[in-house]
């Protein structure tokens, strides 16, 4: 039987990056996939980052994964959203050519050491006698004996496409779902949940009407996603807009019963902030017209994704509304939209590595822990990969909410689980100021580089960098003026005779760069932009960041509240049963885990403190 | 664990009350009953038996509470027996001989009801001042309080600050969407009306200290004036109860009355003059900042070419049964030897004492942290005003969570998707 450290099932971007990171830790790694023309497919819009989502591909890029890269490679509009406000809250996007990144991610995957591929599905688990994995079982028959085994196969839990009234048992379009290997997952008793997504019609660009729609370009400055690209590699397209209007809203109106949304057919939880068109339609009725973007799934791809109307309205429906949207009067359908309902396993089954509770061993990532996104997806893969990996020397790595999106994303999955498709947003990082793309690398690549996982050509340019914003910082941290010296030379600040250093200065809106080389003859334009704006980022955040950093000083505090892992919350006084049932469930590693956890107020964490320090010193005692 | 303790004061009484609360509390009951089934909410006559040596310790009334419907959100049993030590000792044995059940500790059952959601912070704490209220303005004080009129207040601005903070984020958070640019517009003016209303709050800081710790009436005077002899008439007075009395090893003694309902403290201090004695100049120095510390300074002549009318004081002339010409225009005469104007001194002070409820609400901040948590919810809330949101809305963001935190830990705390709530609620996202 052949043998391998890790097995990765699933090839879409929480298998891709799963595998990779396991193969750069050093682990003997397969890949197993339907087949090989699927791997890197992006099955919903052509594009990737965005708010919250961008910061996690920098994240990822930083750990030396593999989603930020491919993703350069394949762009074709690069936007810096929210480019006019705070440089925490900005977020890189692109919309990617289709076709580019699957080629790329495929040359990667089939580039990567240490990993090898295998197509034929996985149809079970084999188990050793003490309930751990041993092994996989493919549809051939084949044999394949490993002791960690990542799960990532995205909505194939009794996933049930919805078209209209007709319903096709499928996971992606056109690939059929793995039954033995679900059944197996069931088998386990895992907690599962049911949602659903949709997708839009796709449309022929060549029977769009582009001459009367707004046009979105790409930005003139090209934010990257790596911290290693250097140059925009496709030519940039633009996006068209265009909105709904009256007549489409009376015919979806006249027709909501078809929806299988609406005629009870479907009985998933869909995202709140990826409604479909009826939902749109019918929730917020007083809007007069809804945004769609007319997306180019590629430069050499006749193939448009209008993302703002995903539906699952039979096709006839679908012809009809959208032959009254402006310039679409005479498009063509392509493929008509669907909705797809699919079971996820809820991700309070699993440890903060993405281990299962239930089975050592086994690792879930991806949209099967009830996650959408590519991005989610990716980032997750990384988590466990990386620990299928290290836990073969005993070792596990748990990435925190004060350190990345990353963190604050698993975080949220194994302590609060999901409801609604989860979808990273800025909000949801109470440390936004510090958890910036600017700064992924900083906040994370030395982390990669001791764990394994960031190779020798990344960590020296990060070094390097590193160094140059030591120099800098250290220059304008040490010049002083005094708000008398300033206002001789025309810049005017509060003149309370205290010296203020440049860094100090930058903090202030009217103050920049020039200025301050102005001021203080520095020649600070030697240096990158890159340092520059960092410098610029952190001296504008600066109060705002101490604040932060004392509240990660408590959280810290918190954190090292360890709590033993056979607590028995019921002989806890004054827990409630709600609340002794969740921390069962859930078993929060320690009492900040434990503060985070839906219903577990202030008072409870008191009296699970006070037990664990009565406890230790009882035992101290005895 | 199912705790229980004796609920009324210990000692011999006509009645007594055990409480017990969690999921043995039935069980104890029916134990020390002998009886099958209790109907909740019922007051149910019973006799109890000591379980281990089987003799009757009493007969009384039993009630079951079943969760969440009681006081502490779990299920609840209350024995009433008769007050006598021996009975109750006998019954707390025969409870803590019970398996999983044990005496609570202080405050136990109230932090049962907070942690199960039962009672906010607020009310635990108007609770205690419930049972610790000394007159009817306080009792109706911590009453309202319990009943949630002060966390109602407080809630209702956490509820503004997150829907403000979820406007901003929805801007932030899904630029890319079509949210209506107006959404930005009210934020500023927004900011400023949270502002004005914890002002106002903040106004009533004075009411809640003397609900607190009463209204303070400083005596001053010449020495020989008859002040001492005017608090031991005020004292004596059935009109001014005397709720407590405390001398000081010095020179100025305490006395708690209660004029119309109000908490009223009178200090007798030092008398007032030019000296060169080391001692009286100390004492001198305590009657100074007695009359800053009080709310009311009451000036006592006993005689009227002396008198000196101060617009911000209670001026005062004794002995008027001295003398018919004994009367001064702007003073209130009394005679402490005769008890006449002393009804008069009183009502004056009571009218002092209420104009400063004049616009009295139930929503006073009745507590120090209370006082802090607004002043604190304030600062942050200028800081936000003071930031130029176009530019900036992610740091006017972390202002505004700075004040909810605030506010959320006087009553509780609050979570991210509260504002991913109203965003979803009031915005249609998604392409």
């Amino acid at each position: 039987m052949t043998s391998y450290d890790v097995v990765v099932v699933g090839g879409g971007h929480a298998g891709c990056e799963a595998a990779t990171t396991s193969a750069r830790v050093g682990a003997k790694t397969l890949l197993i996939s339907h087949k090989f023309d699927t791997i890197g497919e992006m099955s919903c819009n052509p594009a990737i980052g965005g708010l919250g989502k961008g910061h996690l591909v920098r994240e990822i890029d930083a750990l030396d994964g593999i989603m930020g890269r491919i993703a350069d490679l394949s762009s074709i509009q690069y936007r810096l959203l929210n480019r006019t406000k705070g440089p925490a809250v900005r977020g890189p996007r692109a919309q990617s050519d289709r076709k580019l990144y699957k080629k790329h991610m495929q040359e990667e995957i089939e580039n990567t050491q240490n990993l090898e591929l295998l197509f034929d599905p996985v149809e079970d688990l084999i188990f050793d006698n003490n309930k751990q994995i041993a092994g996989v079982i493919c549809a051939s028959g084949k044999k394949i004996s490993t002791k960690k085994v990542i799960i990532t196969t995205g909505t194939f839990l009794n996933g049930l496409i919805h078209l209209g009234d007709k319903t096709i048992p499928a996971g992606r379009h056109g690939d059929s779902p793995s039954i033995g290997l679900a059944d197996s997952l069931y088998k386990t008793g895992f907690n599962i949940g049911r949602l659903k997504t949709g997708t839009p019609a796709r449309l022929d660009k060549n029977t769009i009407d582009f001459s009367k729609l707004e046009k979105q370009e790409a930005d003139d400055e090209h934010s990257y996603f790596s911290f290693l690209t250097t140059k925009t590699h496709n030519e940039q397209l633009p996006c068209h807009m265009t909105y709904t209007n009256e007549a489409v809203h009376n015919i979806i109106q006249k027709n909501i019963t078809k929806s299988a949304i609406y005629s009870g057919q479907i009985s998933g939880t869909g995202p709140r902030y990826c409604p479909s068109v009826e939902d749109k339609v019918v929730k917020f009725a007083d809007k007069l017209r809804h945004q769609i973007f007319l997306e180019p799934e590629g430069l050499d791809s006749d193939l448009i994704y209008p993302n703002g109307i995903s539906t699952s309205l039979p096709p006839d429906v679908q012809d009809e509304f959208i032959s009254k949207i402006n310039g679409l009067e005479n498009a063509k359908i392509v493929r008509h939209g669907y909705a797809i309902e699919y079971d996820f396993i809820d991700p309070q089954e699993l440890y903060q590595t993405l281990e299962t509770k239930k089975i050592k061993g086994l690792y879930l990532a991806g949209q099967i822990n009830g996650t959408t996104g590519y991005e989610e997806a990716a980032a997750q893969g990384l988590v466990a990969g990386l620990n299928a990996a290290i836990s073969l020397s005993n070792k596990e790595h748990v990435f925190s909410r004060n350190d990345s999106y990353i963190g604050v994303m698993i975080d949220d999955l194994t302590l609060k689980g999901v409801t609604e498709p989860y979808r990273m947003f800025t909000s949801r990082a109470e440390y936004r100021l510090l958890l910036r793309a600017d700064n992924a690398d900083l906040r994370l690549t030395e982390v990669g580089y001791n764990l394994g996982l960031v190779e020798a050509g990344r960590y020296e340019k990060y070094s390097a960098k590193k160094i140059e914003l030591e120099k800098v910082n250290k220059i304008v941290k040490n010049q002083y003026v005094t708000p008398n010296a300033l206002s001789k030379i025309g810049v005017q600040i509060n003149q309370d005779g205290k010296k203020r250093s440049a860094f100090d200065l930058l903090a202030y809106p009217n103050i920049d760069i020039d200025k301050i080389d102005e001021i203080f003859d520095l020649n600070l334009k030697q240096y990158s932009n890159e340092i520059l704006d960092q410098i610029t980022t952190e001296a504008h955040y600066k109060g705002y960041l101490k604040k932060q950093e004392s509240e990660i000083i408590s959280l810290t505090k918190e954190e090292k509240v360890e709590i033993p892992p056979n607590l028995k919350y019921e002989l806890i006084p004054s827990l409630s049963t709600e609340i002794i049932e969740k921390l069962t469930k859930i078993k929060p590693k320690n009492l900040s885990q434990a503060s985070r956890i839906d219903g577990v107020t202030p008072a409870a964490l008191s009296v699970i403190l006070s037990y664990i320090k009565t406890k230790a010193k009882s035992q101290k005692l005895a | 664990m199912t705790i229980f303790a004796l609920s009324t004061a210990s000692g011999v009484a006509g009645l007594a009350v055990v409480r017990v609360s969690g999921h043995l509390a039935l069980t104890a009951l029916k134990t020390i009953s002998r009886k099958s089934h209790f109907d909740p909410n019922v007051l149910t006559k019973s006799e109890f038996y000591d379980p281990e040596s089987g003799n009757l310790i009493d007969k009384g009334l039993a009630v079951f509470f079943s969760k969440p419907k009681s006081f502490t959100g779990e299920d609840v049993v209350e024995f009433h027996v008769h007050g006598g030590h021996t009975t109750v000792q006998l019954l707390l044995k025969s409870l803590s001989n019970i398996d999983q059940l044990r005496l609570a500790q202080p405050g136990e059952f109230s932090k049962r009801a907070f942690v199960n959601n039962k009672m906010d912070l607020t009310a635990i704490e108007a609770m205690g001042d419930l049972i610790n209220a000394q007159t009817e303005i306080q009792h109706n004080q911590a009453l309202s309080q319990m009943n949630g009129s002060l966390n109602k207040l407080y809630l209702s601005w956490r509820k503004s600050l997150i829907e403000l903070v979820a406007y901003l984020e929805a801007d932030i958070d899904f630029a890319d969407e079509d949210i209506p640019e107006n959404v930005l517009n009210n934020i500023n003016s927004k900011i400023e009306k949270l502002l004005g209303e914890m002002n106002e709050h903040l106004k009533q800081r004075n009411q809640g200290e003397i609900l607190r710790d009463g209204y303070k009436v400083a005596i001053i005077g010449s020495p020989n004036v008859g002040k001492s002899s005017l608090i031991n008439s005020l004292a004596n007075r059935d009109v001014a109860i005397v709720s407590d009395r405390e001398g000081t090893t010095r020179d100025a003694i305490e006395v708690r009355l209660n004029i119309a309902g109000f908490p009223v403290i009178l200090t007798d201090t030092a008398g007032l003059r030019d000296t060169e004695d080391e001692i009286e100049k100390k004492g001198i120095e305590i009657t100074q900042s007695k009359i800053k510390e009080a709310n009311l300074v009451l000036e006592l002549f006993d005689d009227p070419n002396d008198v000196e009318l101060h617009q911000d004081r209670l001026t005062v002339l004794n002995k008027c049964d001295l003398h018919n010409n004994y009367k001064k225009e702007g003073c209130i005469n009394i005679s402490v030897s005769n008890g006449s104007g002393i009804d008069n001194l009183i009502n004056k002070i009571a009218e002092h004492v209420s104009s400063k409820f004049i616009s009295y609400t139930d929503t006073i901040p009745t507590k120090t942290r209370y006082i802090l948590g607004v002043q604190n919810s304030i600062q942050s809330l200028l800081s936000a005003k003071s930031i130029d949101l176009k530019v900036n809305s992610e740091l006017m963001v972390e202002e505004l969570r700075l004040a909810i935190q605030e506010i959320g830990k006087i009553t509780g705390h609050v979570d991210v998707e509260e504002y991913l709530e109203v965003i979803f609620k009031d915005f249609c996202i998604g392409k």
